[in-house]
């Protein structure tokens, strides 16, 4: 579940600002948030990740208020409950699928990585079709696979929340298709809650709601 | 290996080639000048080991150094010479006993080095196989030079000519190898060594032939008066000295005018030392005493002077190599931003993406002076014979 309230947001040294008054996603739902590029809504994903802060309101993720969280405490939060798929899949290319599936594990000491992590990282990969390429160094791979490999990583800790920056932004119609049927197959199976930022209209019919991001307020300071 | 040393690892081991450069680049900086200081200290080592156990040299007027370099360690031309008969002027002193060296002649790969047997107990040589030499035409070869020639005791040698169109030279001597000495690490592993006698017979100043006043062939003798026979040009030369022709061998002229390179003086004390460099002052003497020891000092003194500057132009590049280093570092940290961003949005630990990135530049330094330590224990380790085969014996 996802509770934002009065949620007020401006980068540093950039007149860019956000203003969420009251926004609330239940859980399990599976929605999609639509807008013009620059509106804020990778913005919103990041401060719903607790990777950035706001400067004002609240944000409650399962429970948990993040703006009276520590950095460290977002950071556990983040590596345990949330899964996090971006566009340009974000992989690390010196390291093999295996090992940037199990990546959470290795950098974040919240996570222990043991027989059990891998297990779960091989089945993953197993059930995303790239059991056989566990070895090979992510640039090796199709930019489907390289997707399906973060998505693996996203899901590795079991999140609760699923958020996905342009997830089939550089996906063709094929495996569009595939990595939004892995995204549906785990939502269904674990009732997590899936966020998901879009430019593509072709595949809305695929969530729950929709939103459009136009509904907050975006602009200069001086709109603030 | 723990998860931050196992990312590391990777990140090295995937940029393998960058980070065998910078490996590379940091061994060098550290090692050159630490290898070059070791050289040069266990050069100076060996060369004053040499020269501090050879007191005084006697030879003809020129280049201090040069006497001292071809008498000690049989490099650099060969200088001018002086007669035979100095050895005795110094004997008669009472000051000390010399010991001559003929060290003109060369074999194809070894200098051969004319002297006495007194020479072979003043450097302490022993016999690995064989005996000295007793007879004319006899040569102890050291062991390099041995190794080299691929010849023992039974063998044989031959002199080099001295020159490639001399057609008025003398014949190569045939030299009987009847020793070999033990490896000692000098310039002594790589002589030839022959009686003096030996050294002038190589030079023509004596030679052997049939009795012409026996031959039986007429042909041999082109005419004979009270005093002497001449000898037609069918009349061949021995090139080599046999027990059988030995007899045969004679010296034309004064033995007393016969030229060494050089005498190595052993003075009886300090005092007869000195009063032998005493009697050798005169500038118009054509002949003059050095102390090795003092003249290596000084060479050894423009060497280490050289060998500092040297040495400050490797720190020197040193320093701006490791800068460079530093800034391929930053360079990288720079196209990794968005790498360590991943980490970071992922729920990775500041500190353990610092602690891999510091590990990463840890391990290249580390690994880059391990190696140079590795090196520098190998080259003082094998310092003494790599200086023995680059200074001395090159």
């Amino acid at each position: 579940m996802i509770r934002i309230r009065d949620l007020q947001f401006r980068y540093e040294h950039s007149d860019f600002s956000l203003l969420v008054p009251r926004w609330e996603v239940s859980p399990g739902a599976r929605l999609a948030m639509i807008g013009p590029s620059g509106c804020g809504k990778t913005t919103l994903l990041s401060l719903i990740a607790g990777i950035l802060v706001p400067g004002s309101g609240s944000i409650v993720v399962d429970d948990h208020e993040l703006v009276s969280l520590s950095d460290a405490a977002r950071r556990h939060l983040r590596v345990r409950s949330i899964g996090l798929v971006f566009q340009e899949f974000e992989l690390l290319e010196h390291l093999n699928v295996l090992d940037n599936i199990l990546l959470p594990c290795r950098i974040s000491g919240a996570l222990r990585l043991d027989r059990s992590m891998r297990q779960r990282a091989e089945r993953l990969a197993d059930q995303v079709g790239i059991r056989d390429k566990l070895r090979r160094y992510v640039r090796r791979l199709s930019q489907g696979e390289r997707q399906r490999v973060a998505i693996c990583r996203a899901l590795l800790t079991t999140p609760r929340l699923l958020l996905c920056d342009e997830p089939t932004g550089n996906l063709d119609t094929k495996n569009k298709q595939h990595v939004l049927d892995i995204l549906d197959e785990y939502v269904g199976q674990t009732q997590a809650t899936l966020v998901t930022v879009t430019h593509d209209h072709e595949i809305l019919d695929r969530f729950d709601q929709v939103l459009d991001f136009s509904q907050f307020h975006v602009g200069s300071d001086e709109a603030l | 290996m723990s998860d931050i040393a196992y990312l590391a690892w990777r990140y090295l081991a995937y940029h393998r080639i960058k980070t065998l450069v910078l490996i590379a680049a940091v061994t060098l900086i550290v090692y050159l000048p630490i290898g070059l200081n070791l050289l040069i200290g266990r050069s100076a080592v060996e060369l004053m080991a040499r020269a501090e156990s050879t007191p005084l040299l006697i030879g003809a007027r020129g280049s201090r150094l040069e006497l001292v370099l071809n008498s000690l360690y049989f490099e650099s031309d060969a200088p001018d010479t002086l007669r035979f008969e100095e050895l005795d002027r110094v004997e008669q002193t009472g000051w000390g006993y010399g010991i001559p060296l003929d060290t003109r002649f060369r074999t194809v790969n070894s200098p051969i080095v004319g002297t006495t047997l007194d020479y072979f107990e003043f450097r302490d040589l022993q016999l690995a196989e064989g005996r000295l030499m007793g007879m004319l035409g006899e040569c102890v070869l050291g062991a390099t030079a041995a190794r080299d020639a691929r010849v023992g005791p039974g063998g044989h040698v031959i002199s080099a000519p001295q020159a490639f169109l001399d057609i008025g030279g003398v014949y190569p001597l045939k030299m009987q190898v009847v020793g070999v000495l033990q490896p000692t690490g000098t310039p002594d592993d790589r002589a030839v060594f022959v009686d003096i006698n030996t050294s002038w017979t190589i030079q023509g100043l004596a030679h052997g032939h049939q009795d012409l006043s026996t031959a039986e062939s007429p042909d041999d003798v082109l005419d004979v008066d009270r005093d002497r026979i001449i000898a037609s040009a069918a009349v061949v030369q021995y090139n080599e000295v046999t027990p059988e022709n030995v007899a045969d061998f004679h010296f034309h002229g004064d033995p007393a005018t016969f030229p060494l390179t050089a005498i190595i003086v052993q003075p009886h004390d300090r005092r007869s030392g000195v009063l032998l460099e005493g009697r050798y002052l005169d500038e118009e003497s054509l002949v003059q005493i050095v102390a090795p020891a003092e003249i290596l000092t000084d060479l050894l003194r423009t060497v280490f002077a050289v060998g500092g500057y040297v040495t400050l132009g490797v720190m020197m590049v040193g320093a701006a190599t490791l800068a460079t280093v530093g800034l391929v570092f930053l360079l990288s940290l720079q196209l990794r931003r968005r790498e360590i961003e991943t980490m970071r949005k992922i729920g990775g630990d500041r500190a353990r993406i610092a602690t891999v990135l510091i590990l990463e530049v840890a391990t290249v330094l580390t690994t880059g002076v391990l190696l140079a330590a590795v090196l520098a224990i190998l080259t003082s380790w094998a310092s003494a014979t790599f200086t023995r085969a680059l200074v001395l014996l090159s």
